[in-house]
């Protein structure tokens, strides 16, 4: 009965093995558009680190927006010791998307990374949106003696935590641990943009 | 006997990755620029071709997918650990543009169109069998209607080519859930083949 069943698959295994060996056909790619794909790889992210150091000088004139508007909403008298917290503005204001990722980004929005990290010398946010880079994105201490920054993200999902004086690691605990898939790093999860 | 085992499914080899990869890869990590060009022209064909047939998008779409793949790879290059099969981390990396790219799209409400209407004749092969030809639409449409994370084994397996274990890595899925999402997948594929034989 089994040997019977088999026999009868035959037929239609022979054609899922023919069909999956034409899927395995590679693309067709000439040396030329290959070059041209390493170039612009290799080009796109010096200028991409460069626009994200650009990046922190809008952001910090942002920041200063932004720390007007959230004092006048007394969100900072209000937040526990200790708390973090990933703040996304409202609004976007009419500026010019920092070229994060070559993607086709719409709406990028202002979003406000705070901490409360008491005694700390330096905070620096990372995530994959800057690649967990230590040097791109330090967070400057406001008078309330928390620390901020603003930086303008297209919609999507990001993974990010704190570094405080370059050595302790802190995920956000308010926020969902994840894991930075390319990375392999576990952070806290943001997402920027309209729930699917 | 011997057909049976002529006919059988499993990919031919167990692994995809291939040490000329990792040795390009260990070369443009350590800054030769020659040797990333080399690496994205080794890998651009299956790229490509894997991009395409997991999110069905084409031409420009499937340009900008790659592309973004390959820069967040030299992104990250100075962080690859040699111990691992390059080819695995970097579809490790597309896998997860191409789910980027899905998410993107759900969040903006802009539904795709089923994969087969995406996947346009001009891709496959003109000297194919008519036979096969259609066999290859049906596999698609088949996977079209799977959850992405079976689509997405069932092509790392059986059209790329990598183990288990590999693809346990790449989608950060146990083994065990890989070799499950793989059967629904070629169950659902051998189904549909089925009846639209019986149909025609």
């Amino acid at each position: 009965m089994i040997e019977r069943t088999r026999n009868a698959d035959a037929p239609l295994d022979a054609r899922v093995h023919a069909a999956l060996v034409a899927m395995r056909t590679p693309a067709s790619v000439t040396h030329v558009a290959a070059e041209r794909v390493a170039a612009h790889a290799i080009l796109a992210n010096a200028p991409a680190r460069r626009a994200t150091r650009r990046s922190m000088l809008a952001a910090a004139a942002l920041a200063i927006v932004a720390l007007s508007s959230l004092a006048a909403r007394k969100l900072t008298q209000h937040a526990p010791p200790l708390a973090i917290a990933a703040v996304v503005l409202p609004a976007a204001p009419p500026v010019t998307a920092p070229a994060l990722r070559p993607v086709r980004a719409t709406g990028a929005r202002p979003i406000v990374f705070e901490l409360d990290a008491p005694g700390a010398r330096a905070v620096q946010v990372i995530g994959d949106f800057n690649d967990w880079s230590r040097s791109t994105s330090s967070m400057q201490q406001g008078s309330d003696g928390r620390w901020r920054i603003t930086t303008l993200l297209p919609p999507g999902r990001y993974v990010y935590a704190f570094l405080i004086d370059g050595q302790r690691f802190r995920r956000d605990p308010q926020r969902m641990p994840v894991e930075d898939r390319d990375f392999g790093i576990t952070g806290s999860e943001l997402v920027v943009g309209e729930a699917p | 006997m011997l057909q049976r085992r002529a006919l059988h499914l499993e990919p031919p080899h167990a692994a995809a990755s291939s040490p000329v990869a990792d040795v390009l890869a260990r070369r443009a990590r350590d800054g030769d620029a020659g040797a990333f060009s080399a690496l994205v022209e080794h890998l651009q064909p299956r790229a490509v071709r894997f991009a395409t047939q997991m999110t069905g998008a084409a031409g420009d779409d499937v340009d900008d997918i790659v592309q973004d793949a390959w820069i967040r790879t030299h992104r990250a290059l100075p962080r690859y650990d040699s111990g691992r099969a390059f080819e695995s981390w970097y579809f490790t990396i597309l896998a997860n543009c191409c789910r980027s790219l899905r998410v993107r799209l759900q969040r903006l409400h802009l539904r795709r169109e089923p994969l087969d209407d995406q996947l346009r004749d001009d891709t496959l092969d003109p000297l194919m069998a008519t036979g096969t030809r259609s066999d290859v639409a049906r596999v698609h449409r088949a996977l079209a209607t799977l959850p992405a994370a079976q689509r997405e084994t069932f092509l790392l397996h059986y059209v790329e080519e990598f183990g288990y274990e590999e693809i346990a890595v790449i989608t950060g899925a146990g083994v065990s859930a890989c070799k499950m999402r793989a059967k629904r997948a070629m169950d659902a594929v051998r189904e549909l083949l089925r009846e639209d034989t019986s149909d025609d």
